[in-house]
């Protein structure tokens, strides 16, 4: 019997004898608590070799081949900043991904470095680090009012290990106010731009992680770290084309970021490829002592040899050894609406249910692909059902759960002055009003998901496609979001297509073995979009959006949008 | 005059409480905290948000989550409270 099955088996029947409940309880979301995470040890793992690069650009290297050519003295960690400020300079007025550029300590930084001793896997690799997460001396706003002058005295955890790693920062990049939503202003405007699409803002960059998709995309990062509660890594990623990781619950540490949701708060890397994934997972994965909740739970495994194309882990997918799990509807069209059900009057909504119905085409014809392509690979195809109770208890209103977390941690704010959460302000005043036996209801309802979830899903697959991240955020299981193909756009824009695959707890490994596999055998992941400005819209059109008014997020559509 | 269905409010919850009555809970409820939606606009629709829409918002989701999550019954007996599921799995390890 695996390891895995004992600690399925083992956990499922404490379950049974358990009645307390542990809750953790981290420390102040403001640097006045003044705690400071466990100092970042030097790693002392190393980065795959890349086999044959390509790429004649600097900036489009991944951070695995960039790597490799520094370790060679090949390139200059100097020359790799320097590319990459440079391209900033010229390009983030239109992708505005960066609340925060921070050139001078970069190219310090990379001097530093170039000259550094000892073993550093990512020494010299250009980072853009989420704007929730603290840098020392940095500002960190969480693009809120709140935080507008926020300076914080010492660095996330996270963070800091991806420095400790050799990593160099780039700047802090632009999401969702507090983390909720997609990037835009206090007052709902949208600001970062979808790195495929510039000029057309009906396609957005996904959040709230918009900024780091962005850069990452449009070729202003190597990498990028984001953080997820509902979607926020993997929905940016599938809308720009990366691989972004949500690992386990606890198994990046939370502290020194912003919370939003401390029981759905998770750290991960948004990357160019599962490799690149891996190894900036490996960097930031371990315990704190500073969060507890990274404490006591089963020990990292190597991402990186998960990765490796002639490892175990690539075996166990080729070996036919590795079920997936899809379930009903995965790769199904939508439904035909009939003409009556769409509003006759109104152009903008007729165009928009013909836009969802095409991309949904693409996207199904997409998933069917996928499918074929990981049996080819040798991985078994799983028809499953939902669980029971899969669709209430996976609902919005469960969801809504959450929100009284985020009215707490902010509850001072929300005393002195609610104008401060701009358009964001309903959740906070919605996570007020819910009564705590409803809430406690839905702690319950939680462990209810995850048992059904681990009996009746993982005992019938190994991992399971998802199509949503909600269900996987609401019970802390780790999800991986890569690209599967393009929807060839009406506007002649090719926008990404991905997907989403889940696993059972600490099997992060697993899902970034199956992911490099495919894509050693495709390139999704290997495009990148076209230079802003050699876009053009149809009739010269400059930018291209909704007819009417510029589009702006209200209250009902911040209760609608993830986080 | 016509007989108008009062906004944010569905038909199959006539036995509910009114708009009215919900607002007053709301304020009640925020007031008790010290939170003052009264530094908002009444009604502005170019404001970032007034108190019309969190209203709104606020009545909306009192109307559905409490009474979907109340309406899904647990045994008494069954799964415990867990505000992090997952890492409770990784606690089987002697």
């Amino acid at each position: 019997m695996t390891r895995r099955m004992l600690e399925r088996r083992g956990f499922l029947e404490r379950m049974t004898a358990l009645t307390a409940t542990a809750v953790l309880a981290p420390g102040s979301v403001l640097a006045r608590a003044g705690a400071r995470g466990a100092p970042a040890a030097v790693p002392g793992w190393d980065l795959p070799e890349p086999g044959e690069i390509q790429a004649t650009d600097p900036v489009e290297l991944t951070v695995v081949e960039a790597a490799a050519l520094i370790r060679r003295g090949e390139l200059s960690p100097v020359d790799l900043v320097r590319a990459y400020l440079d391209r900033i300079e010229r390009l983030d007025a239109t992708y505005r991904a960066f609340n925060t550029v921070t050139a001078e300590r970069a190219l310090a930084d990379a001097r530093r470095l170039a000259g550094a001793p000892g073993r550093l896997p990512l020494r010299g690799i250009p980072l853009a680090i989420k704007d929730n997460f603290f840098t020392a001396g940095v500002p960190t706003t969480a693009n809120s009012l709140i935080f507008r002058d926020f300076i914080p005295a010492y660095d996330a955890t996270a963070w800091a290990r991806l420095g400790a790693a050799g990593g160099v920062l780039l700047g802090k990049t632009q999401m969702g106010p507090l983390a909720t939503t997609a990037a835009t202003t206090p007052e709902g405007v949208p600001t970062t731009v979808n790195a495929w699409s510039p000029a057309d803002r009906r396609a957005g960059p996904g959040g709230s992680s918009s900024g780091s998709a962005t850069a990452v995309a449009g070729r202003l990062a190597a990498a990028a770290t984001g953080t997820q509660t509902g979607g926020s890594i993997t929905s940016p990623s599938n809308a720009q084309g990366l691989t972004g990781i949500k690992p386990t619950m606890g198994r990046v540490s939370l502290h020194g970021i912003i919370p939003l949701t401390y029981t759905r708060d998770h750290v991960g890397p948004l990357a160019r490829d599962a490799r690149d994934a891996a190894v900036l997972l490996q960097a930031m994965a371990g315990p704190d002592p500073a969060d507890p909740r990274t404490l006591g739970l089963p020990p990292v495994p190597d991402y990186v040899a998960a990765v490796r194309p002639d490892g175990r882990a690539a075996r166990a997918v080729s070996g036919g050894r590795l079920r997936v799990g899809v379930l009903p509807g995965f790769v199904d069209e939508p439904e035909r609406e009939p003409e009556e059900d769409v509003e006759a009057d109104d152009p903008a909504a007729r165009d928009r249910t013909r836009r969802e119905r095409v991309r949904g085409r693409a996207t199904a014809a997409a998933r069917r692909q996928l499918l074929v392509r990981l049996e080819e690979l040798g991985a078994e195809i799983v028809e499953i059902a939902p669980p029971r109770d899969w669709e209430i208890l996976t609902s919005r209103e469960f969801n809504n759960v959450r929100l009284p977390e985020r009215s707490e941690i902010f509850l001072e704010e929300l005393r002195t002055d609610v104008r401060r959460f701009g358009v964001s302000l309903s959740p906070w005043i919605n996570g007020l009003l819910l009564p705590a036996a409803e809430f406690v209801r839905g702690q319950r309802a939680r462990l209810l998901l995850l048992q059904r979830v681990l009996e009746e899903v993982f005992t019938r697959c190994d991992v399971v496609m998802q199509t949503e991240p909600f269900p996987f955020d609401m019970i802390g299981l780790p999800l991986i979001a890569f690209p599967i193909g393009f929807e060839e756009t009406s506007v002649g824009v090719p926008r990404p297509i991905g997907t989403l695959l889940g696993a059972p707890p600490y099997e992060e490994d697993r899902l970034l073995a199956l992911v490099a596999e495919y894509q050693r055998t495709t390139d999704w992941h290997a495009r990148r979009p076209a230079e802003p400005g050699t876009f053009e819209a149809p009739g010269g059109v400059d930018r291209v959006g909704e007819p009417g008014a510029p589009y702006r997020l209200d209250v009902f559509d911040v209760m609608k949008l993830g986080e | 005059m016509p007989d108008l269905e009062p906004p944010d409010r569905p038909p199959e919850q006539d036995f509910g409480p009114s708009d009215e009555e919900l607002d007053a809970w709301i304020l009640a409820r925020l007031g008790a905290l010290g939170v003052d939606l009264s530094v908002l606009p009444e009604d502005d629709e170019d404001a970032p948000a007034d108190r019309r829409s969190i209203l709104a918002s606020a009545r909306r989701f009192l109307r559905s989550t409490p009474a979907a999550i109340a309406d899904f019954e647990l045994d008494p007996l069954g799964p415990p409270p867990a505000m992090y599921p997952s890492e409770m799995t990784g606690w089987t390890d002697e």
